[in-house]
């Protein structure tokens, strides 16, 4: 009959560790048992040591940015390696990446490789080193093992950077939202890092200016990110339902593609359509909050229409059923308005903030997601109804209020800016529009939805979304989460069952 | 009255269906002591050197004092607008000196639909007619209508089936264009379509029917006086005139010809006037320089290249039959006025306003389903010797409306409006 495991002994190889590890030997003077097994409780046993350690860690993607941004991805047998260290050499400094630096999440794929593992085996690091002096030479190590080495590193600039890491991290994304909650959450300030720091070097410049009205009451605030496809087409609806003579059409480009022929095309849509357009240029993506935020200290009317670029008016509606759109007084409310989809069914006619219980049984984590939801999707309402979806989906919001899509807004320019605009903290996009309607109502605000007119909101459906707008989805979500998991404007998830 | 005819390309920088019935129309109203025409041609940013002059977008053709070409960049293809801020310069002041009352569109590429707006925006009290020469606005597959993946006839025009035919693009690309030439075509008084099959595909993609008269483009004859109607002894003698583009239809012409020839001990000539080739793929230059190589001994294909319309009716004359066997729905088919014009009788596919319309069969000529080798094979067999056949169909051809008369029928709907 064998003994309990834990009744049996163990005992330490000196001579086995003696051969294996010379430069021990070497520096420790000898062999001595004692001496070998004191190196390695304290240091061997950290320094993996062994041979084959190649088998139980690799390094899938590595790169680096000139702001001194590390960004590691990989994965690692922990029951093997336990706690380890990582040392980044850069030219001739080194510095350690530790235990608290690694963001785990699950790999099925390794798992089934290295035999099963209740410990997350896949990482992702991102860390930064200020003041790092830039060198042609990077050694990544653990220990003696050699993980990465470039004699020609290319250190990408910040925004070149922030990108690829999105969508390094979007494999954690992807995962569902109770798995990688926690990880969107590890993993956020260290974004966030990176987003601020790019976002502040950051500067906007005029290059259009066609001001052909000397008051200016409204301003219509259209961000532009990379293309400007739907402009000229959104300008021309814009003309067609009317534009009042003291509206100006405020324009920010966020890494604006081909801004000098847009420049020539918008001169030509001047020559014979009276309007008020300026134009603004981003140094780079500012984000859609930031790029909102400067258009409205910039503008000059009083009330502020912000319009997604892809926003278009109803093709039924007559320039009369939008005068009040353009002309309703405002006083101290945030107006939102009925979306359609380019087929005419409802997108929405207002949103909601609920949470699915986000939970992992391997880390034992248990925690609200918050998410948004949109009143009168999947509904049958045509944007040639007569009948308005308004009325009802106001009374379906049990009691909460109703948040707005900044899709498509209109509120008082004071007003906006004295509650602070959209909040920049959110990454190029996403959720700052629900913060800014729940920090909004929460300092005693009101929010309408407007049902007057319709518009119609080619969100760009069909189109695949790429790997880095799900990441930084995903991490504004977990944002938005971390500031309104508390706020009694959430609707109780049994209750979003039956809103629609 | 003044009238600006306003097209795509001008006969003498290339030739093409559209740009001659603009030219036509313009040359018979400045000849029309009640009017005084000009003519305005796009011809884009590309190619046309002899008609640019640098930093001026509007400039006159040689050896005339009314036809201008206009050159505008940043034509955007799929929108069809322009904003060109130089051209819109131009044009400005183009209808500012000119001043029309009536504006006669031919087309949307290259002038671009902004140019409706200028119009409007400079003339508010000019009246504006476009000609639906073509299916631009409802298919942006050079408004053919024709699906090259399925090889047949679109009949379906939903933005969510654009997308099978231009998969870079999204559903909500394909509402948008619809709203852009619909926005546009408001501000249009009214229509013309050439055939009623044109008629009919705009009134179904949403044109008002009572904003669109049919009016067939206006031919000029070439046919002598006193001429006597002459022909092949054998009557074997098959002609294809038109553009060698895969929607033209020449592959099935040849195999319907090579079918036809496997089962008759009769000589058969296909001869094949055309060029634009280059607007053709490569796939379908390919099968038909197989299908000519594969010929067999009593086939005979000739191919004769480009052909102009001050030559047409001797080339005409030199066939017996003109075979239009277009697979996509043609919207007029000048080739066939240009048949008729030779008492060509014409065996055309059925597709768009040939079958049926303007083709009837038995009568002024023969029909066959759209891309049916079988059939067409079978026509051929039939009219092969055919003298009969041929007589009764040359006879019962009545001549396309001569461009005077069409003109006249122009100015009976710009004075209603």
């Amino acid at each position: 009959m064998s003994l309990p495991r834990e009744d049996r002994e163990m005992k330490f190889l000196p001579e086995l560790y003696a051969l294996n590890n010379a430069d021990v030997v070497v520096a420790i003077g000898g062999e001595n048992p004692d001496q070998l097994y004191t190196h390695y409780q304290s240091n061997g046993r950290y320094e993996i040591r062994f041979p084959n350690s190649n088998q139980y860690i690799n390094l899938e993607d590595v790169f680096y940015s000139s702001g001194g941004h590390f960004l590691l991805v990989g994965w690692a047998d922990r029951r093997i390696l336990g706690e380890f260290k990582l040392t980044v050499e850069v030219g001739y400094v080194c510095f350690d990446i530790i235990n608290q630096d690694f963001c785990w999440h699950s790999r099925p794929d390794v798992n089934t490789v290295i035999g099963g593992s209740n410990l997350n085996a896949g990482f992702i690091c991102l860390v930064q080193l200020s003041n790092l002096t830039l060198s042609s030479r990077v050694t990544i190590r653990l220990g003696a093992l050699i993980l990465h080495f470039n004699e020609a590193a290319r250190w990408l600039s910040p925004d070149n950077f922030l990108n690829r890491a999105l969508g390094a991290a979007c494999a954690i994304a992807d995962k569902p939202i109770g798995i990688g909650l926690e990880s969107a959450n590890f993993l956020f300030p260290a974004f966030h890092s990176i987003w601020n720091e790019y976002r502040s070097s950051l500067n906007y410049v005029k290059v259009f200016d066609n001001s052909v009205s000397v008051s200016i009451r409204r301003s219509i605030v259209i961000v532009q990110h990379r293309q400007a496809d739907f402009l000229l087409e959104q300008l021309g609806e814009l003309s067609r339902i009317g534009l009042p003579d003291d509206a100006e059409i405020l324009l920010v480009g966020n890494e604006l593609e081909n801004a000098v022929t847009l420049c020539d095309n918008l001169t030509a849509y001047c020559l014979v359509n009276k309007v008020n357009i300026r134009m603004f240029l981003c140094s780079g993506n500012s984000g859609f909050s930031a790029a909102n935020n400067f258009a409205a200290t910039v503008a000059l009317g009083e009330t502020l229409f912000f319009m997604n670029p892809d926003i278009f008016p109803s093709p039924t509606q007559s320039a009369d059923e939008f005068k009040e759109f353009w002309s309703a007084p405002l006083e101290n409310e945030l107006t939102g308005h009925l979306l359609y989809y380019g087929t005419g069914s409802i997108m929405h006619s207002g949103m909601f903030a609920t949470y699915d219980l986000a939970f992992d049984p391997t880390t034992a984590s248990h925690n609200k997601a918050l998410r948004i939801e949109h009143l009168g999707k999947d509904l049958r309402w045509h944007i040639e109804d007569v009948t308005c979806p308004i009325k009802a989906s106001s009374d379906l919001t049990v009691g909460k209020s109703i948040l707005a899509s900044a899709a498509l807004w209109k509120i008082n320019k004071d007003l906006f800016v004295r509650s602070g605009g959209f909040s920049t903290d959110y990454i190029f996009a996403y959720y700052e529009d629900a913060d800014y309607c729940m920090r909004f109502l929460t300092m005693g605000g009101r929010i309408v939805v407007d049902p007057s007119s319709r518009w119609i909101h080619l969100e760009g459906a069909g189109k695949p979304m790429s790997s880095t707008k799900r990441c930084f989805m995903w991490l504004n979500r977990a944002l938005f989460t971390q500031r309104f998991g508390d706020s009694t404007l959430l609707v109780e998830p049994i209750d979003s069952m039956t809103l629609i | 009255m003044r009238y600006l005819s306003i097209s795509l390309y001008h006969p003498r920088a290339i030739k093409g269906g559209a740009q001659y019935v603009a030219k036509d129309l313009f040359d018979a109203a400045d000849q029309d002591p009640d009017w005084d025409a000009f003519l305005l041609s796009a011809i884009g940013h590309v190619g046309f050197d002899q008609y640019r002059r640098v930093g001026a977008s509007i400039t006159l053709f040689p050896d005339s004092k009314k036809e201008f070409a206009m050159a505008s960049a940043g034509f955007d293809g799929f929108y069809n607008v322009t904003y060109d801020p130089r051209a819109t310069k131009a044009l400005v002041r183009f209808l500012t000196d000119t001043h029309p009352d009536i504006i006669h569109l031919h087309h949307s590429i290259l002038i671009g639909l902004d140019a409706i707006d200028i119009i409007r925006s400079v003339l508010p009290k000019a009246k504006i007619f476009y000609t639906l020469h073509e299916y631009i606005p409802i298919c942006s597959m050079n408004g053919q209508l024709f699906r090259y993946s399925e090889r047949e006839i679109c009949s379906d025009t939903s933005p969510d089936q654009c997308v099978r035919c231009v998969p870079s693009r999204s559903a909500d690309d394909f509402l948008l264009r619809r709203r852009r030439f619909t926005r546009a075509f408001e501000k249009v008084h009214h229509f013309i379509a050439p055939s009623g099959h044109l008629h009919k595909r705009y009134t179904q993609w949403g044109l008002p029917a009572e904003k669109i008269s049919v009016v067939p483009n206006g031919h000029k004859g070439l046919r002598p006086p006193q001429w006597n109607t002459t022909r092949s002894a054998h009557l074997n003698i098959f002609g294809f005139f038109g553009q060698f583009l895969d929607a033209k239809g020449v592959d099935v012409l040849l195999k319907a010809g090579i079918r036809a020839a496997n089962l008759t001990r009769e000589t058969i000539v296909i001869k094949l006037f055309g060029g634009n080739r280059q607007f053709a793929t490569e796939g379908y230059l390919r099968s038909v320089a197989k299908l000519i190589a594969d010929c067999p001994d009593n086939l005979k294909v000739e191919e004769y290249g480009e052909y102009s319309r001050d030559n047409v009716f001797n080339l005409m004359a030199s066939v017996d039959w003109v075979v239009v066997p277009s697979v996509w729905p043609e919207t007029f088919a000048l080739v066939v006025s240009e048949a008729w014009d030779a008492k060509r009788p014409v065996i055309a596919s059925s597709a768009g306003a040939l079958g049926g319309e303007r083709i009837v069969h038995d009568r002024n000529g023969m029909v066959f389903p759209p891309g049916s080798v079988e059939a067409l094979a079978d026509l051929i067999l039939i009219s092969l010797g055919n003298s009969e056949l041929w007589s009764k169909l040359s006879n019962g051809i009545v001549d396309e409306v001569s461009v005077n008369d069409a003109w006249e029928a122009h100015t009976k709907l710009f004075q209603a409006e």
